[in-house]
């Protein structure tokens, strides 16, 4: 068949922006004016009054606003994931930006565009939401082994994540991601069992990891979540950055109330050139 | 106690096999003095190819890459990434959250520059493999993904206009500069003959830049990184335009603008 046509354009593009999310009611007097917004149906002044944050914010994604259950799950995943903490490579990035004075509104972006990444960013946690989804159905200690004796650990040095938002962190199970997810995790297994598949998967999963110095990493716990609630992988990208935002600011805003000197600057001989030496 | 070794030897040092900066004194990148060897001797373009590759390459062929670069950033804000530039400048952004917003709006794989001449390069790389085993075009085509019964190879589709005007003067200044048209940029051509007999798809400029730098010997991520900035241009243009003029009168927007597709009003139970 020959697809050839006359056509100059290979795309038609749409007359106008389309979104299922945000309704606006134009007022009388000004087409440009809001007078009422309505978010997946519900009155924004309504969601004002009887809604929380975090109703809202997985009504905003979802498309319906959570269980009680839900939503206690998610807002104690999003005290879990509040602070990277400083050694964390986005949060870093946002003090040494706040600490050479670097605009104020760019912290926030700095640090997210970090977070973004495919190893301890938002991008391994969307691959661990698709990893749960692919291996959910499958025995937590078979699937260990089969990852396990695939893996070849010695052409790997530093850090192993065995699959997405599973691994070692600095060469160690992370033992506080793993005692955080107990604590995100227990009253909602506790309340839903049957419901709550995903999250008893994950933690099983884990036990079976911790045999081989492998456990939880922060993005898995934030997948094992998005995952229970349903939540697609590409919407888990920006809800870990949601999430983890604060810190990063917090620690980058810190940062410039202080003297360009408050933080090292590694010496000429910390700084190690290995590379090609010319005559 | 876990070995903790490999991070202890990385705990207050930094390793660079790309280059140093001696305060005072001078700065090595890839072994070449900045000084005294590239300053004045070599071009921009040539400085950040060697940064963005470990590849000193000649001045024509920086200057090749050049001219690929002005065809990647028009003044034209209805270009995506030009556009969210002049947002930027609407909202009296800095130009530099502009070009850093129009820069990351451009990391696309649909458009942009930069991570489609790395799928564009990796996808050639493997057809011409593939070619080079005797297997003709159309079988290699057919290994491709479709859409709408048509093969999506990027660097062979312009999403916007079928003709790209960048292809004369890429040709014309391949011959200026003194450059042969290597075997990826024979190869690609060879593609979009077919293509564009058989599904109406051609060769763009994204295609051809990107079969010429797999002819200077560049990988994939090589043109990645060569590319990263490359719709700065514009996007500061962009943001030129918009800058000066009062608030949200960029591409004003009227509520009746947005078709909205979701549910109607319901109470919240």
């Amino acid at each position: 068949m020959n697809n050839k046509s006359n056509d100059k354009r290979d795309f038609l593009y749409a007359g106008k922006t389309q979104t299922n999310i945000l309704l606006e009611i134009p007022a009388k007097t000004n087409p440009y004016i809001s007078q009422k917004n309505y978010i997946h149906g519900y009155d924004l002044a309504e969601l004002v009054s009887q809604k929380s944050f975090v109703d809202t914010l997985l009504l905003l994604f979802t498309g319906e606003l959570p269980s009680l259950a839900d939503k206690k799950l998610f807002e104690r995943l999003m005290v879990a994931l509040i602070n990277l903490g400083p050694r964390h490579p986005a949060v870093k990035a946002s003090m040494v930006a706040g600490v050479s004075k670097t605009n104020t509104e760019h912290l926030l972006p700095i640090g997210l565009n970090v977070l973004g990444g495919e190893q301890n960013g938002a991008l391994e946690v969307a691959n661990a939401v698709s990893f749960i989804q692919q291996h959910l159905p499958q025995n937590p200690q078979q699937l260990t082994n089969n990852l396990v004796a695939n893996y070849q650990a010695e052409a790997v040095q530093g850090e192993v994540h065995l699959v997405a938002g599973f691994g070692n962190q600095y060469g160690s199970i992370d033992e506080l991601c793993q005692s955080l997810a107990n604590r995100v995790f227990q009253p909602y297994i506790e309340n839903n069992t049957k419901q709550a598949a995903v999250l008893t998967w994950v933690l099983e999963f884990c036990q079976c990891l911790n045999q081989h110095n492998l456990g939880l990493l922060k993005t898995g716990l934030a997948a094992a979540v998005f995952c229970q609630l349903g939540i697609p992988a590409r919407e888990s990208i920006g809800l870990f950055q949601i999430i983890c935002a604060p810190g990063i600011f917090a620690h980058g805003v810190e940062q410039t109330h202080k003297p360009i000197t408050a933080m090292p600057m590694l010496a000429d001989e910390q700084h190690i050139y290995s590379g090609n030496q010319r005559a | 106690m876990s070995d903790s070794s490999f991070w202890d030897k990385r705990n207050q040092s930094i390793v660079n096999s790309i280059g140093h900066w001696q305060g005072g004194v001078d700065v090595t990148i890839e072994g070449y003095s900045l000084t005294t060897e590239l300053m004045g001797k070599i071009s921009y373009m040539q400085l950040h190819i060697l940064n963005a590759t470990g590849k000193l390459v000649a001045r024509n062929v920086a200057d090749w890459i050049e001219i690929n670069l002005m065809g990647l950033s028009y003044p034209d804000s209805r270009i995506w990434c030009n556009q969210i530039a002049a947002h930027a400048g609407d909202t009296h952004s800095s130009s530099v959250a502009a070009s850093a917003a129009a820069i990351l709006s451009a990391d696309s794989r649909a458009y942009g520059g930069s991570q489609t001449t790395f799928s564009c390069m990796s996808y050639l790389q493997l057809a011409y493999q593939e070619f080079k085993k005797h297997k003709c075009v159309e079988t290699i085509v057919e290994k491709a993904k479709y859409k709408n019964g048509k093969p999506m190879i990027v660097g062979f589709a312009r999403p916007i206009d079928r003709e790209d005007e960048r292809l004369a003067p890429y040709k014309e200044n391949l011959k200026n500069l003194q450059l042969t048209q290597g075997e990826f940029l024979e190869f690609a051509y060879l593609l979009s003959d077919y293509l564009d007999n058989k599904f109406n798809l051609s060769i763009n400029s994204g295609g051809f830049a990107s079969a010429f730098l797999l002819d200077q010997g560049f990988s994939p991520d090589d043109g990645y990184n060569i590319k990263a900035f490359c719709v700065i241009s514009g996007a500061i243009a962009s943001y030129r335009n918009a800058r000066p003029l009062p608030t949200n009168s960029f591409l004003p927007m009227k509520c009746s603008d947005i078709e909205y597709k979701g549910l109607p009003p319901r109470k919240i139970p």
